[in-house]
């Protein structure tokens, strides 16, 4: 079995570790203090109309009932409805990915912009002054909380230049881009820093190894060198942290939408459990699992493809 | 208005006091309420652009009995207009759908004549078979229905003309009822929607239709274009954000991309240009509820003792950044109906305070737990505030914050020893608070409520102005003498109007429709 039964088996895998991920969020939820049903009907009603609609969400069911009823309708492409706009919840995340993904996409766009060309710097430059300023720079920038490096970006950036907007997401694709800027460098500045170690150190094993001595010796230019033989060997261990990172750039949306005012699934899923809109909240858990899931899978297929050391056996 | 204040809708209608009983075409006028933003008569104010406007409060969504939350009685007000409105001075009702409305001499009846212009977004006229379905889902609604109790009928005896019976006469609260958001009117049968789709994609009659919305996320009213009064609204669009962070609307106030922000909380409103502030007449009251139910809280001496033992000042100025002043009473001023109680209320006396605790059942104290909002930013600092005060009777306060979710399910459930919140009102008359109070276990202290509904009834039936006085006067008197529920400020409600907005005028719990506001650049 080769690269596609790889494949295979994997996100056959994936089907138990996402159920037990709906299980793990379902079960939560139902220790989590707040009542959803009295957000759904109003502060103002009686507990006779609170029975009433958690009798008929069926909400007094047992909870493995609920459990089964919920995981029916999922393998049947059904999120459910909204408590709070009756929506179906699908139609919500649909409204709200499109944001997440662009910045997502640009997010990891500008990560990798900063990361690949200040690792290199700062290997070749090893225990040099430039490599010293990276690092230093790296570590203020992994000790800054999200929501504090927006708020900065906005009052030095944003505010004075006018260039980017205080926040929203803007109506035309222009204004999307405009829009996006700074929330992607508020999450590439969260990520870079732990790229620029990773990337730096494998660069640096790398440069030390004999086929690199040898292609110097045959006269390969630094820069071909570093493009053709030592980035794409160095890579490996870098892009399975980015996988791992991205992971946390999910999450780390979370902040940044709210910081930004980007409405985005984020945005959502702090909404939802305000709210306490159950089927929200499971649906939105259920994306990033799905999401985290295939950029870990996506991952390790490109570590192979990347480094044919790694074997893919059945 | 503070994040989580809950809005009392408990829309009992009353009719305000002479300008309202009198009816007849327009009924009361706006009165008493400037207009804010930048000079100018209406006649001047320029139309077109879009208006952006901030909150920190999610919308409920258009189900008008399960509005909780300010934003969602704003916005509803905005798109599912009612036969009525309340008046920015907070005590009147102006027109609506409704161009006038009289009672027979016994009030037993009111007649409210339609006007001829009034059409929803998709043109359909506005009848009384319109508001006469609406009343049915009034009536329904679990959380205001029971508001709507006295409406015993309502007949159309032509297109235009709806008559609502009234079960008792001289029912103070109707027409404050009938002014309030949750009593907008639908089209009859959803305007064949259906319920679901309807409530997905409300038609309304009221100045903006919606363009788009999501549930705590941006939400889009464009001008109706059948809107009653061809001159306004003025602009085309309305654009509302959510935006959770205090630093982050600030910012999107100053940088232009917000043109109003509703409801700054008086911890950050001392960062805004004072000159930009809509501060707002008192309507809020912050409380500190005890828990009758079991010791400590259940002997008054030690209710007395803590309602002595408060610093009031230091949580005016702190908490609140002086946007507060000492409590009158119980009962949010500012409203019609609203009297004073006949004695003085609490100020601070830690002498008489230890003397009260010294002859109660727990003279040296007691470990008790408060419970707050967490996400309140003045709550936080107000529960620090009286853990200090009453850690000088000896009480050792746990102070419990929770989010708003798991604060809201252990308030109501009341099983907390001292509760902290705020309340306002939502409609243009004192019923609404007392029906706020019902609806609470009176106001989370488990107080039976079975004397505040005579005396609410009471009020609702009062024939003279002096009647209704002689009411609240002796619940608010009874709040004191019981000292359950301690009010520790009245506050404002602030908006942040930047100066090129004309015409914004928001009635003192923060109320406003944007069909008045123009921009001016």
């Amino acid at each position: 079995m080769g690269r596609f039964g790889f494949v295979a088996k994997r996100l056959l895998q994936t089907v138990p570790l996402l159920l037990g991920i709906v299980l793990i969020v379902f079960l939560l939820l139902k220790v989590t203090p707040g009542d959803p049903v009295r957000q759904i009907v109003g502060l103002r009603a009686s507990q006779e109309q609170l029975d009433a609609v958690r009798k008929q969400l069926g909400l007094n069911d047992p909870v493995v009932a609920q459990y089964g009823r919920y995981v029916a309708r999922l393998l049947r492409g059904d999120l459910g409805y909204s408590y709070k706009s009756l929506q179906p919840v699908s139609t919500m995340i649909g409204d709200r990915i499109g944001v997440t993904a662009w910045l997502m996409s640009v997010g990891i766009i500008l990560t990798l912009l900063i990361t690949v060309p200040l690792s290199i710097a700062s290997a070749i430059r090893k225990d040099r002054p430039v490599d010293h300023v990276i690092r230093a720079g790296g570590l203020v920038g992994l000790t800054m909380p999200a929501f504090w490096v927006g708020v900065m970006l906005l009052l030095t950036v944003a505010l004075p230049t006018g260039w980017f907007p205080a926040g929203g997401f803007g109506d035309t694709i222009p204004q999307h881009a405009r829009s996006i800027f700074l929330p992607a460098l508020t999450l590439a500045i969260g990520t870079a820093p732990i790229l620029i170690r990773s990337l730096r150190a494998s660069i640096i094993s790398v440069l030390g190894s004999e086929y690199v001595a040898t292609a110097r010796s045959l006269g390969v230019s630094e820069a071909r060198l570093i493009r053709r033989f030592v980035l794409r060997n160095a890579a490996a261990a870098s892009v399975t942290l980015l996988a791992l990172e991205i992971g946390f750039l999910l999450f780390g949306a979370v902040v940044i939408e709210t910081t930004f005012a980007l409405p985005g699934v984020g945005q959502g899923l702090v909404l939802a459990a305000r709210g306490r809109d159950l089927p929200a909240i499971q649906g939105y858990t259920l994306l990033f699992a799905i999401v985290v899931v295939a950029v870990y899978l996506a991952s390790d297929i490109a570590t192979a493809l990347l480094d044919p050391r790694v074997e893919i056996r059945s | 208005m503070r994040q989580k204040t809950v809005a009392i809708v408990l829309l009992a209608a009353l009719a305000l006091v002479a300008a309202a009983y009198g009816g007849g075409k327009g009924g009361a006028t706006t009165t008493g309420a400037t207009a804010k933003g930048t000079s100018g008569a209406v006649s001047s104010q320029r139309r077109g652009g879009t208006l952006r406007v901030v909150r920190t409060e999610s919308f409920d969504g258009w189900v008008l009995d399960s509005a909780a939350a300010y934003a969602s009685y704003q916005t509803d007000a905005a798109v599912i207009e009612g036969l009525l409105r309340p008046g920015a001075d907070g005590k009147s009702v102006t027109p609506g759908l409704a161009e006038s409305w009289a009672p027979n001499p016994k009030a037993h009846t009111w007649t409210f004549k339609l006007r001829k212009n009034a059409r929803f977004s998709d043109r359909s006229p506005v009848t009384s078979k319109d508001v006469i379905f609406s009343l049915g889902i009034w009536k329904a609604g679990p959380n205001f229905g029971g508001s709507y109790v006295n409406i015993k009928s309502a007949t159309a005896p032509d297109k235009r003309t709806v008559v609502f019976k009234l079960g008792s006469a001289y029912d103070n609260t109707f027409l404050a009822l009938m002014a309030s958001s949750v009593s907008g009117v639908m089209p009859a049968n959803f305007g064949s929607k259906g319920k679901v789709a309807y409530y997905q994609h409300p038609i309304g009659a009221g100045a903006f239709k919606v363009d788009t919305w999501t549930v705590g996320g941006r939400i889009v009213l464009v001008r109706n274009p059948y809107f009653y009064d061809p001159k306004r609204p003025y602009v085309d669009k309305v654009v509302i954000d959510v935006v959770a962070d205090d630093s982050e609307r600030k910012i999107l106030f100053d940088s232009g991309q917000a043109d109003i922000v509703e409801y700054v909380s008086a911890a950050t409103a001392a960062q805004y240009d004072r000159s930009k502030l809509d501060v707002l007449l008192p309507s809020q009251i912050e409380h500190l509820s005890l828990n009758v139910s079991h010791p400590p809280f259940n002997d008054v001496r030690v209710r007395r003792a803590v309602a002595n033992a408060i610093d009031y000042q230091s949580i005016i100025k702190g908490p609140f950044s002086g946007f507060g002043a000492p409590a009158k009473g119980i009962l949010a001023p500012n409203l019609a109906g609203w009297a004073p109680p006949t004695q003085p209320y609490y100020s601070t006396n830690l002498k008489r305070a230890k003397a009260l605790l010294a002859g109660s059942s727990a003279p040296h104290g007691a470990a008790v737990e408060l419970i707050y909002d967490s996400g309140v930013a003045s709550d936080v600092l107000v529960a620090q505030v009286l853990k200090d005060n009453l850690g000088k009777l000896g009480f050792n306060v746990k102070l419990t914050g929770l989010e708003t979710g798991a604060f809201v399910g252990r308030a109501f459930s009341v099983n907390s020893d001292m509760t902290l919140w705020s309340y306002g009102a939502i409609s243009p008359d004192i019923s609404d608070p007392l029906g706020w109070f019902l609806g609470t276990k009176w106001l989370f202290t488990g107080l039976p409520t079975d004397t505040l509904r005579k005396q609410f009834g009471s009020y609702r039936t009062a024939a003279t102005r002096k009647g209704r006085i002689v009411v609240i006067t002796k619940i608010q008197n009874q709040a004191i003498t019981d000292a359950h529920a301690i009010a520790l400020t009245q506050f404002q409600v602030i908006h942040g109007v930047n100066t090129h907005v004309s015409g914004f005028a928001s009635a003192p719990w923060g109320l406003s429709f944007y069909d008045t506001v123009s921009l001016n650049r």
